[in-house]
């Protein structure tokens, strides 16, 4: 900071200094309390996210004997390795269907018995049950749940988004307090100063490794943003709405319907309907067979690794899906349940142009769009951010005289308004953002104003 | 500052309304279906060893096909679903027919296998043979025709 205001004094029009430097202390102040409040949660993304990066390496460690069957030239049918799972488990609903991608791969049945979702490995090449695991005591579930809400449900999933919009913020803001103010300079600027004493030593420490990540921490916030609860359902839902996004059922709306036939049989004086049975068996179509959708799906060339969900309504339908590695194997594909009829074949080539933006942010937010090299970029940057936050908290815990918290002092000037106005424009942008304001707003004037105590500790 | 309120609240409440929902109709601004449909057309009665004609009417589009690469009846008992009958059909200037044969009575399923157009479906019926036994009657209730115990050769 001295080095700045040195800097800044030698300035030829002394006006457009102070309201510089009222600038410089507005954004600082605005830094600091972010940067304070946000810290461990931003932490906690890092850790959690750096983890969850390494998720198919982990998981083919932890479930090895899961995954792994004996290669035999023999298959047994899809539908009879459900029908091994109905048998194992009598009282569940068979949701999902995995067909093994590779000979020696398992096929995994995804069931739901008393509340709790379940996935069965099956051997497809005799139909015994390998074993099962609880869905949500999976490793790498939990640390998702963490990474993405806190594993605190709804209200843990604001808190991200809001930590994750105030990232932002704090990218901004720490972009402009690092902005050099001199030109031609690269040290505290590219390289950290190391013989200028261990105050500017610490503030380079967080400055310019910060500037270094910047932009990939802020790729990782955008790209994450789109699968936040509020602002990213909100923005996928305008993104399709405009016929730019994902189509409709991939992340936001609902699946096309399945034609129910039944009603076609009152006015058909023929099949079941003449049999005198109850009514409740005169369907004169049934469902589709699950081997038959396993035909479909080859047929329709969906990348290995895809899962079919199972209709469990009337109207639902069989949904053929896959998340590949890369954005652009993806599809998700309907098929009416009593015909197998395509009623929506949706791949990467069928997004508009932000939902295909989406799609590889999400698959590079991942890791896996470009294999290993993407993971250890992932992962330098979870390391990166959490380093910055470190140091951040250093800093300041360096600088913090004993009976303040140390903020900068709010400025005089029109420098402050200023500041807090364009912080306001990205309160609409993203309302919890302006949301989390109005709530600092209230309880800075209802409760910090009136105790000086509190002010002067903050420096209000 | 002030004339900028009204405009603006306008604009960020069109923005939050539209966000509410996905329109009903919003899959037409992206790839659209050409799904098939089939009308299958089954005798009222069926008796035992007896062959019976099958017709379905294919459509796409409200159209009909009539261009099919291949319509095939497939049919077999509950109880042997490894004894399948394989019936082309042929065209007839409306709809596909063939011919099946119904040896025994009891419970059958009639799988209508059309390739058309690059679309493939797959509409399956189930239909009663004569009279049937408490335990077919029992065997009808959960309609899928899964088969079971089918082993394939890859």
């Amino acid at each position: 900071m001295m080095q700045e205001k040195q800097e800044e004094t030698k300035s030829t029009n002394k006006k457009s200094t102070a309201r510089s430097q009222g600038l410089y202390k507005a954004i600082w102040r605005w830094h600091f309390y972010a940067g304070l409040v946000f810290t461990p949660l931003l932490l906690i993304l890092a850790v959690t996210g750096g983890m969850y990066l390494f998720k198919p390496q982990i998981e083919e460690r932890l479930y090895h004997d899961l995954y792994h069957v004996q290669v035999q030239s023999q298959y047994v049918s899809p539908s009879a390795q459900v029908q091994a799972v109905k048998e194992k488990y009598p009282g569940a609903d068979v949701l999902t269907y995995k067909p093994s991608d590779r000979s020696t791969r398992s096929s995994e049945v995804g069931i739901s018995l008393k509340d709790h979702t379940y996935t069965i490995f099956v051997n497809p090449h005799n139909g015994h049950i390998i074993g099962k695991l609880d869905d949500s005591s999976r490793l790498m579930n939990q640390i998702e749940e963490f990474h993405g809400e806190l594993m605190a449900g709804t209200a843990g999933d604001r808190i991200v988004e809001l930590a994750a919009c105030w990232a932002i913020v704090l990218i901004v803001t720490g972009a402009f307090l690092w902005w050099p103010r001199k030109k031609d300079k690269i040290k505290g600027v590219l390289i950290p100063r190391f013989s200028k004493g261990k105050n500017v030593l610490a503030r380079d420490l967080h400055a310019v490794p910060a500037f270094w990540i910047s932009a990939g921490m802020l790729f990782l916030v955008l790209t994450g943003l789109p699968w936040s609860g509020l602002w990213g359902n909100a923005f996928q839902q305008i993104a399709t709405n405009a016929g730019v996004g994902y189509p409709p059922s991939i992340w936001v709306g609902s699946a096309p319907t399945s034609t129910v036939q039944t009603k076609d049989v009152a006015d058909v004086p023929w099949g079941a309907e003449t049999l005198e049975v109850p009514s409740s068996t005169a369907q004169q179509y049934t469902k589709v067979s699950l081997d038959d959708i396993v035909t479909i799906a080859k047929e329709r060339h969906i990348h290995d690794g895809y899962t079919i969900s199972i209709p469990q309504e009337p109207q639902g339908v069989y949904t053929l899906s896959v998340f590949s590695p890369k954005a652009q194997d993806e599809a998700t594909i309907h098929l009416d349940q009593y015909t197998g009829a395509v009623l929506a074949d949706y791949r990467y080539g069928n997004y508009g142009f932000m939902g295909k933006l989406i799609a590889l942010g999400i698959t590079l937010h991942k890791g896996t769009q470009f294999g290993f090299m993407n993971q250890l970029i992932g992962l330098i940057m979870c390391i990166g951010i959490a380093g910055i936050v470190i140091s951040g908290s250093f800093l300041w815990w360096r600088r913090k005289p004993a009976k303040n918290m140390g903020a900068p002092k709010v400025p005089e000037g029109n420098a402050m308004r200023i500041v807090t106005c364009i912080i306001v424009v990205f309160g609409i942008l993203f309302p919890l953002v302006g949301l989390s304001l109005v709530m600092v707003w209230l309880l800075d004037f209802f409760v910090i104003k009136r105790i000086p105590a509190l002010k002067r500790f903050l420096n209000a | 500052m002030n004339k900028w309120k009204i405009p603006g609240l306008v604009i960020l409440s069109t923005i939050l309304l539209s966000a509410c929902s996905v329109n009903s109709n919003a899959d037409q601004l992206y790839k659209q279906p050409k799904p098939l449909s089939a009308h299958v057309m089954l005798p009222e009665t069926i008796k035992p060893q007896s062959t019976q004609v099958l017709e379905v009417h294919v459509m796409q589009e409200n159209k009909t096909v009539d261009d099919a690469k291949s319509v095939q009846f497939k049919v077999w008992k509950t109880d042997a679903p490894e004894k399948v009958q394989v019936a082309n059909a042929h065209y007839n200037g409306s709809m596909y027919t063939a011919k099946a044969t119904f040896e025994e009575d009891g419970i059958y399923y009639i799988k209508t296998d059309i390739n058309a157009r690059g679309e493939h479906i797959l509409p399956t019926y189930q239909v009663a043979v004569d009279k049937l036994s408490k335990e077919d009657l029992r065997s009808l209730q959960p309609a899928e025709n899964e088969t079971h115990h089918h082993h394939s050769h890859h």
